[in-house]
């Protein structure tokens, strides 16, 4: 066995398309080190930035890795339609068949969990210490490690496009397809260790979460007085400690399959490649549900407030959100009715999956009660609003279709199913997401964002988005699978001509939202925040400045009624005291999770490999790491009262 | 769960920020997930069972004297590091080292014997190649094994300032979560007891 296993010369020989890919991503990182070296900003990134414990700064951290993650997947998007809008009849399009599954594995792989799991967890680590009135997570370390496990597992896909291949098995890497015999390559581990080491920092998250929400609100903050945004985030984590697990055992056990061939998911010697199936998919349901709640939280947030009304239904919202906690986990099999698990096996999870769809209603019409009679002000998280409750809709009225296992089998693996997914992974998350974005951005930057631009963002999107998945609703009737990197049929090309046109549109869409980031950036100035209420807000986040202090508040706030930044509001003025200041004791930064994240991915990158010497210097490096952070007793310090006052007072007279 | 005395001055100004129940309370909840890995494995386990390959089933390769050897010895442990709990948590310095110094020879024991029974298995040409029901025998016990290899490894860390500067409400806090997973391995223990040896 060579000091580098399996790796050499020829992981980097690809084609001239994957080259660009690799180049072009290599010159963005040399860019931004040549930056950092030029304006001597490695410091100030350490300490103030990669080290940082401080939930703000770690929920930043996970959308800029998100943002850099999405605009790998929407090319490898892009790329896949412009090869189908070609790859027909005698045409075999740009791509080999290859490349082509590699990209439309990445894809899903990014989308999923770099992009939708990323964005989530941002914006959960933004705002929820600031909704219960908390001045950081449970467990702010343990908050670093988890971000830089995701990090570390977004690394993989990276690297995988310059040294090696990454899978071409779809994002869901079913066996046999993705055992040793028949993907003996390096692409399957790529994916393997890339979910697990972001998976491993989901999981951590989920139990920070949780802790944080149950153990941190403030006082007189009962369960059922938290914003919905919380019970939402609730709800997610507690589908992140059943689920997350599942998927930890899984991949574990398709990687001793593949590395020291044990028989669990192989077709002969006894295993049961369909166990696989279900095991994955009794992860993955929950996981839809996982990226989808934050964002109904954040619609349930974003309604009340531009509607001027208290939020319709509160009650029922968090009875909704439970049902679906519990429905989650008892639809799975609805992924693959085609296995023939029997017709009643099959009916019962297909009754489930109607019926999980019964409190998806009950949220959507208590939306749309919040706004009949309300004062709605159509701002742009408002337009992402509508849009959702459009293509959700739209979507999820497909699911409810396909949950008739008949007819399940004749679009099975369609790309009708497709424009169902997107629908609501795009037309509900990502719109969720873009929702958020809009409304927190002063909270955190400082400043509004330009509304006009935001809006043409919208529009691009929203038309872009439905240009480019109502062909593939059409094309799955024709009978059009997905993962096709050619196809013999000619009435089918137009329709993927449209939807390319789509992808087009949507690309315009993101190009806007550029723009708006740097429109917003220069007029800074004019659109600043002061008040730290800039959208006459209802929950506490709006109650501190903007962008608040590191501690968050300088007196934990008292909480007596829901929508409690609102009551503080419109209470009577007591007698104004001269505000108290105390000592606030806060953890200090550290750079162990840096550390760990960074061995994670050197472990994971040896195992791909087979260089079994790294991998066991590295796992030695992790325990070697975690026991000084052990033994490491200045982990807190206490800022003075006088110091808090400071800061404070500072912040009122700009 | 007690909540000592001695525990009360680590906790923020806020009472409600308390560290000590923070960190058991998000020590149980990651109890939860390390249960539910260990539920899809028996699941994955249950659902191959049978699938032999025409090698060795569960009732060829058992011997239950070796596993009952090593339930008594890990129930004991399960003792002996309950105790050592409970005097960390008077601050006994003598007895916590010495009852977790038992505890840690007990889970060297019955790692060692767990080991060598999957060593047998693979000596006789069972190995977990043989078929997929060995692959999950392999599997589960690995996995616990490994558990209990990291336990081992944490009681030493944990152990080493207590020898040095006695038993600090920090320690206290850390060896009740390392008590908790201790029990913890034992729970599965019995699960692996019951369901890969005994059916």
């Amino acid at each position: 066995m060579s000091l580098f296993g399996r790796l050499t010369i020829e992981a980097l020989k690809h084609d001239w398309i994957e080259y660009l890919a690799g180049v072009s991503m290599l010159l963005g990182a040399i860019a931004v080190i040549g930056a950092l070296t030029y304006f001597k900003r490695w410091k100030w990134l350490w300490t103030e930035w990669l080290t940082s414990v401080d939930h703000k700064k770690i929920g930043v951290m996970y959308i800029i890795v998100s943002t850099i993650m999405l605009s790998k997947g929407l090319i490898d998007a892009l790329m896949m339609r412009a090869q189908q809008a070609f790859a027909v009849g005698d045409a075999a399009g740009y791509l080999t068949a290859a490349h082509y599954q590699q990209i439309f594995t990445a894809h899903g792989v990014t989308m999923i969990f770099f992009v939708g799991m990323g964005f989530v967890f941002g914006i959960i680590n933004l705002v929820l210490p600031l909704q219960i009135g908390a001045r950081d997570v449970a467990f702010p370390f343990l908050n670093s490690l988890s971000f830089w496990l995701f990090a570390a597992g977004s690394m993989f896909v990276l690297v995988s496009l310059v040294v090696g291949e990454f899978a071409a098995t779809g994002w869901s890497s079913y066996p046999p397809l993705a055992g040793i015999k028949y993907n003996p390559g390096v692409g399957v581990d790529y994916w393997l260790w890339s979910v697990q080491v972001s998976g491993a920092g989901t999981l951590l998250s989920g139990v920070n979460f949780f802790v944080t929400i149950l153990k941190m609100r403030c006082p007189g903050m009962t369960l059922m007085k938290m914003p919905v945004f919380v019970w939402a985030t609730l709800a997610t984590v507690v589908l992140v400690i059943f689920a997350f697990p599942i998927l930890t055992a899984t991949a574990a056990m398709l990687t001793t399959d593949r590395l020291l061939d044990t028989r669990i998911f192989t077709p002969d010697y006894g295993g049961n490649p369909m166990m696989y199936i279900n095991l994955f998919w009794a992860w993955g349901h929950p996981e839809v549900y996982i990226l989808v709640l934050p964002a109904f939280g954040i619609f349930s947030e974003i309604v009340p407030v531009f509607s001027h009304k208290r939020l319709f239904g509160y009650t029922s919202m968090i009875w909704a959100l439970v049902a679906i906690t519990f429905l989650a986990f008892i639809v799975w099999l609805h992924h693959f009715f085609t296995m023939g698990a029997g017709a009643n096996v099959n009916a019962f999870f297909g009754i489930m999956t109607m019926v999980i769809a019964l409190p998806t209603g009950v949220k959507v019409f208590n939306w749309l009660f919040t706004m009949f009679r309300g004062r709605v002000q159509l701002t742009t998280p408002m337009y992402w609003f509508l849009g959702f409750v459009i293509t959700f809709t739209i979507g999820g009225a497909a699911g409810v279709l396909m949950s008739i296992p008949a007819a399940d089998f004749q679009v099975h693996n369609s790309l009708f199913l497709i424009a169902h997914f997107h629908f609501v992974i795009l037309g509900g998350v990502l719109f969720g997401i873009f929702a958020g974005y809009t409304y927190w951005f002063p909270k955190f930057a400082g400043f509004k964002l330009n509304e006009k631009l935001g809006k043409y963002a919208f529009w691009c999107w929203l038309v872009g988005f439905l240009v480019a998945f109502i062909p593939l609703y059409l094309l799955g009737f024709m009978g059009a699978t997905r993962r096709l990197d050619h196809y013999a049929t000619p009435e089918w090309q137009p329709l993927f001509i449209v939807a390319a046109v789509g992808g087009m549109i949507i690309l315009c869409g993101v190009g806007f939202q550029v723009l708006q980031l740097l429109v917003s950036f220069k007029q800074r100035h004019e659109n600043r925040d002061l008040t730290g209420d800039p959208w006459n807000g209802r929950t506490l986040e709006w109650s501190t400045k903007s962008p608040p202090p590191f501690y968050n508040f300088a007196k934990t706030p008292e909480v007596h009624q829901r929508d409690a930044f609102w009551i503080m509001k419109h209470a009577k003025p007591s007698e104004i005291k001269p505000p108290q200041y105390h000592d606030l004791h806060m953890p200090t930064n550290t750079g162990m999770g840096v550390y760990i994240g960074a061995l994670s991915f050197v472990l994971g990158f040896a195992m791909i490999w087979h260089m079994f010497w790294l991998a066991i210097l590295s796992t030695l490096g992790i325990i070697a790491c975690a026991i000084i952070r052990l033994y490491d007793k200045h982990t807190e310090f206490y800022i003075p009262a006088s110091e808090v006052e400071q800061i404070e007072t500072r912040q009122q007279n700009i | 769960m007690i909540q000592p005395q001695a525990t009360l001055h680590e906790s923020y100004p806020d009472t409600h920020h308390d560290i000590y129940s923070k960190t058991v309370f998000g020590f149980w909840v990651y109890l939860v997930t390390d249960f539910m890995l260990f539920a899809s494995l028996f699941a994955a386990y249950i659902v191959l069972r049978n699938n032999t390959f025409g090698g060795p089933s569960s009732k060829d390769i058992f011997e239950l004297t070796s596993a009952t050897t090593q339930s008594v010895i890990l129930l004991t442990s399960s003792l002996t590091s309950g105790l050592a709990g409970a005097f960390a948590h008077r601050k006994n310095k003598q007895m916590t080292i010495l009852l977790f110094a038992l505890t840690f020879l007990l889970g060297i024991v019955f790692t060692w014997m767990e080991l060598k029974d999957l060593t047998h298995l693979i000596q006789g040409g069972n190995s977990w190649q043989r078929s997929a029901f060995l692959s999950m025998v392999f599997t589960v016990i690995g996995t616990h094994a490994l558990h209990m290899f990291f336990a081992l490894l944490w009681l030493i860390a944990l152990i080493i300032p207590v020898c040095i500067e006695g038993v600090s409400s920090i320690s206290i806090r850390r060896l009740t979560c390392l008590k908790m997973f201790w029990q913890f391995l034992n729970m599965v223990w019995i699960f692996i007891f019951t369901i890969v040896y005994f059916t």
